[in-house]
């Protein structure tokens, strides 16, 4: 039964890796064939994740920026003014 | 519709016809018991009384006082289940069910388990046939990302190594028949023990159900309870096969997987099984048809029923038909424990061969391999790849592990339903 048993395990065990062998294989040409369309989403997915970025970010840079500038301009008018 | 045909006086007399054949009915059935006579009250008492549990326990009916006493134990056996899944919460979602059903199936004189009972027919229906596990393996595709095994195929190997679990447990089991008196495996019986390295639940259900339906309770609860305990099992072996050097090697980023490539992959799995192994398509097959459900985007309501309310409800009917086998005579032997102990061998050769396989292939190959993702190759997703994942932030706070463990750790999961696909050949490889 032992002996059965050993049979059994070499068979299983050929069998196991020759099927995740031919799956790696597979799965490469497969890759091959399909990762240019993989390569593509990605950069979809990564140019549509930066346009929400600026379009979400933009309008309260923009004021936060103008605020600054503004605030700086003033400022320098100010000293200017008192100098005269 | 023609109910709105229907007068008022038509109604009354459809009321009064129906009276008029039921009360006749009921007036025989009255006639016919009031004709018997009760037994006396003294002989009453004693013949309920035989029909209590108590009676059952202390004098069950092969006449043996160790067949109630064995009731008992198993009521034991079933609380400590449901001790340990709601205070310990190993595995609950499946000791609760499991628990309970072994409860249900040793109340004497309650014939739940025999052929009328309810749990007989959930046991017959569900998992004889080999349903249950199927449709839960269907749900556990619909939760699988193969992602990160299709972005680093070579991963899988280490999902074939681990398989070496299942097959020397098999040699395990059948030599512990040889030595032990008192333990009598045969071949299928060795083939179901051994599939508890599969790590994998439905796989081990489903193997044992078709070979050797006898040990499925003591088998199932070995399985799930080492699943349970495999942030115990595993850490050791993988901290004495590997030096702090190795446990701090860091893996090249893993490439995104689109969407196609993720369709594409169920289907060239199945494609495989069909041509190379065809007895593991039940399991593979029903595996990456819950897959192409999750990846194809089209049919979102079938993937989200079937990774949560088709698989949940399956579970609860799964946990109680394995419960329902744990009866005395089937657990309460020497054979239960030779299963729980080949059980624990199982899942440590598993997690070893792993772990060396991930050492070999670190010598060879270009791109730099953590030896403690081979540990996840057991299945047991995503319980293993979170140990390797816990091990390498031990020896490298920076080391992320996890997304890498995944891939052997779904490659597992092919690996073992590969394994129970031969082993269910036996059959057919018996002179």
């Amino acid at each position: 039964m032992i002996v059965a048993g050993m049979k059994l395990t070499v068979l299983g065990m050929v069998v196991v890796y020759c099927f995740l062998l031919l799956l790696i294989l597979s799965v490469k040409i497969s890759q091959r064939f399909l990762s240019a369309g993989s390569v593509r989403e990605l950069a979809e997915m990564e140019a549509g994740d930066l346009r929400r970025r600026r379009r979400a970010s933009p309008k309260t840079d923009d004021k936060s920026l103008v605020v600054v500038i503004s605030a700086a301009i003033a400022a320098h008018r100010a000293r200017m003014q008192k100098r005269k | 519709m023609p109910a709105r045909k229907f007068s008022a006086g038509k109604v009354l007399g459809v009321g009064a016809l129906l009276m008029a054949i039921a009360v006749p009915v009921i007036a025989t059935a009255s006639v016919g018991t009031s004709g018997e006579e009760l037994a006396p009250m003294r002989a009453m008492i004693a013949e309920f009384a035989k029909t209590t549990g108590i009676f059952g326990f202390l004098f069950p009916a092969s006449g043996q006082l160790t067949d109630g006493l064995g009731g008992l134990l198993m009521i034991a056996v079933a609380l400590l289940m449901l001790y340990l899944a709601i205070g310990k919460q190993f595995e609950p979602l499946l000791l609760v069910p499991m628990g309970f059903g072994c409860l249900l199936a040793n109340i004497p004189f309650a014939g739940m388990t025999d052929p009328g009972g309810i749990i007989y027919y959930i046991y017959e229906v569900g998992i004889k046939t080999g349903i249950f596990p199927l449709v839960v393996f269907m749900g556990v595709g619909a939760m699988t990302d193969f992602g990160p095994m299709i972005a680093n195929p070579k991963t899988a190997l280490l999902g074939a190594a681990a398989q070496f679990g299942i097959f020397i447990t098999l040699i395990g089991a059948l030599v512990l028949s040889e030595l032990v008196p008192g333990i009598d495996f045969d071949l299928f019986d060795a083939a179901s023990i051994g599939i508890i390295g599969g790590a994998d639940g439905p796989t081990a259900i489903f193997l044992t159900s078709q070979l050797s339906p006898d040990l499925l309770g003591a088998i199932a609860v070995a399985a799930y309870s080492y699943m349970a305990l495999v942030p115990l099992i595993q850490p050791p072996i993988m901290r004495a096969l590997t030096n702090p050097e190795e446990r701090r090697i860091r893996m090249t980023q893993l490439r995104y997987v689109g969407r196609v490539e993720k369709i594409v992959f169920p289907i060239v799995v199945l494609g495989l099984c069909m041509l190379l192994l065809p007895s593991a398509s039940p399991l593979i097959g029903f595996f990456m048809f819950g897959n192409l459900m999750r990846e194809c985007g089209v049919v979102e309501r079938l993937s989200k029923t079937t990774q949560n309310a088709l698989i949940n409800t399956v579970t609860i009917f799964l946990g109680l038909g394995v419960g329902s086998r744990l009866s005395a005579d089937n657990f309460l032997n020497l054979e239960t424990l030779g299963i729980l102990l080949l059980g624990v061998f199982a899942f440590s050769i598993g997690t070893a061969s792993g772990v060396i396989m991930a050492k070999v292939m670190n010598r060879f190959s270009n791109d730099p391999i953590n030896p403690l993702i081979g540990s996840a190759g057991v299945s047991a997703v995503p319980m293993a790849a979170r140990v390797s994942q816990k091990l390498g932030i031990e020896a490298d706070p920076e080391n992320m592990l996890l997304m890498f463990a995944m891939g052997p750790n779904v490659a597992g999961v092919i690996g073992s339903a590969v394994a129970a696909g031969v082993l269910l050949t036996l059959k057919n490889l018996m002179v």
